[in-house]
């Protein structure tokens, strides 16, 4: 029921400081709760994040498995390579001492040189000369020595000569 | 919890009208049917800054603070209806006015140039509630109200606010100015005229005459003065019994009007009750009694006691 002439305006409850100070809790609620959800999201993306990286460690950690044993087959790989190259090395080094063995009389037609041993085709003046030029160095590298020489028409010999085993086991000379 | 409230969302009213020159004010808490005076002031008329003062100084503290007057002014008037037409029978134009419908009954209303000029009187006072006096007169007797009209006055020094009331309707309502009584004007002129005419001749005494602080004692003043300030008691007295006859008249010439007025339902009155701001004396109520051969009261009236009821309900939530 109206009594009054003029009717009262809407009034604030809240004196101007306590204003401010509502101004400043409202705003610093705000702030907190944009926060604390800023902090929720962040969380929750780094949750996500620790699953994927999960992921990508036990994938690398897979890798590393996979390239070390790639690796040891390369280092072995490499092992076999050295052990070839050193290998070769020493029969080219075998091969060419092999070449300075043989003397200006003899002439080799053909060399085999394989595992087992050393066969060598040749032709020579002389058994003589192929005896002491040639046996002789060659019964100091190999311990079984097997020559058969094949006379020729001019006076000279064919040979064939193979070097087996080591130099212990001395040499054997077959006509 | 209404103490809880009031701690935290208190609610208050600043209450005043005007008496006289002075400025009576209160501060209160709004509580559910009145408001709980905490402070009350009188105000001098001319410092009614202090009054603005006071009300910054409560809003400070108290925010939601109403203020709420009484509007004393001359040019109000209440009407026994609520409709529009009841404007256009007593001839009153709408756009100069601001009226309120009270109970769906009847209605008051009052120019809007004088709430202007009443609201630039208290610079400074953001007013919330301005109440007539016929309203506050209206609340204050209802439950005074029978099925009969009865005539109630609310007598302020000078005005009288008159209303006649039946449980169902108002039925008639009249300011009326109450001239004050001029006899101690009177005698202090005659005082005034006897200093005009001296009774001896001071030229004639001659030397003979004495200076005054040789021969009388300050006591002797006194018992000339005496009877002096009797007269003056005595002037009151007939200043008031000349104010109440005053007003007795004017009463009489209202219910007078009343029964003549053809504007107005016609119904005859028995009983009259006054309000009093002031303090008239019970020889009005005898004037009644024994020259209208009326049943007559006087109660004493407190406009802010039945503003702080009409407060807390305008303002509930």
């Amino acid at each position: 029921m109206r009594y009054s002439f003029i009717h009262p305006g809407a009034k604030s409850g809240i004196d101007p400081e306590s204003r401010i100070l509502a101004v400043f809790l409202v705003v610093t609620l705000l702030l907190i709760s944009g926060f604390s959800a800023f902090v929720l999201l962040k969380k929750r993306s780094m949750q996500h994040e620790i699953v994927s990286m999960r992921e990508q460690i036990r994938q690398l950690q897979s890798n590393g498995a996979r390239f070390e044993k790639e690796i040891e087959r390369i280092e072995k790989l490499a092992r076999k390579y050295e052990t070839i190259s050193t290998g070769n090395t020493l029969l080219k080094e075998s091969i060419q001492n092999l070449f300075d063995l043989v003397p200006d009389q003899i002439t080799l037609t053909k060399v085999t040189l394989d595992r087992n041993g050393l066969v060598l085709y040749g032709v020579t003046p002389s058994k003589e000369v192929y005896n002491y030029l040639l046996l002789a160095p060659l019964k100091s590298v190999f311990q079984r020595n097997v020559t058969t020489f094949y006379p020729l028409k001019n006076g000279w010999w064919r040979f064939v000569s193979v070097n087996e085993g080591s130099i212990e086991t001395g040499s054997e000379v077959e006509e | 919890m209404g103490k809880l409230r009031r701690y935290f969302w208190p609610k208050t009213a600043l209450l005043f009208y005007l008496d006289g020159e002075r400025i009576e004010a209160a501060f209160g808490y709004i509580e559910a049917g009145g408001v709980e005076i905490q402070e009350r002031r009188t105000i001098a008329i001319e410092k009614e800054r202090e009054l603005g003062e006071w009300l910054e100084e409560i809003r400070r503290t108290y925010p939601k603070t109403y203020v709420s007057a009484m509007l004393d002014t001359i040019n109000q008037r209440a009407l026994p209806a609520c409709s529009k037409t009841s404007f256009e029978h007593f001839g009153v134009d709408t756009s100069l006015v601001r009226s309120v419908c009270i109970d769906e009954s009847w209605l008051v209303y009052t120019s809007l140039a004088e709430i202007k000029r009443f609201e630039q009187k208290f610079k400074g006072v953001d007013f919330d509630l301005l109440y007539s006096p016929f309203v506050l007169l209206y609340r204050r007797c209802r439950p005074l109200l029978e099925a009969r009209p009865g005539l109630f006055a609310l007598h302020r020094n000078g005005t009288l606010f008159l209303a006649v009331f039946s449980k169902e309707r108002m039925w008639y309502a009249q300011i009326l100015p109450v001239a004050n009584g001029d006899v101690k004007e009177e005698m202090m002129d005659e005082e005034y005229d006897g200093f005009e005419e001296p009774v001896f001749d001071l030229e004639e005494i001659g030397e003979d005459v004495e200076p005054v602080g040789d021969i009388d004692m300050p006591g002797d003043f006194k018992e000339e003065f005496e009877p002096k300030e009797h007269g003056v008691e005595d002037v009151s007295a007939l200043e008031l019994l000349e104010y109440n006859f005053n007003l007795f008249e004017e009463i009489k010439d209202a219910i007078a009007r009343f029964y003549h007025d053809d504007r107005y339902p016609k119904e005859f009155i028995e009983k009259v009750t006054i309000f009093d701001m002031n303090d008239l004396s019970s020889d009005l109520v005898r004037y009644i009694e024994d020259e209208l051969f009326m049943e007559a009261s006087l109660y004493g009236f407190d406009p802010i006691e039945t503003m702080a009821e009409l407060v807390a309900e305008e303002t509930e939530d």
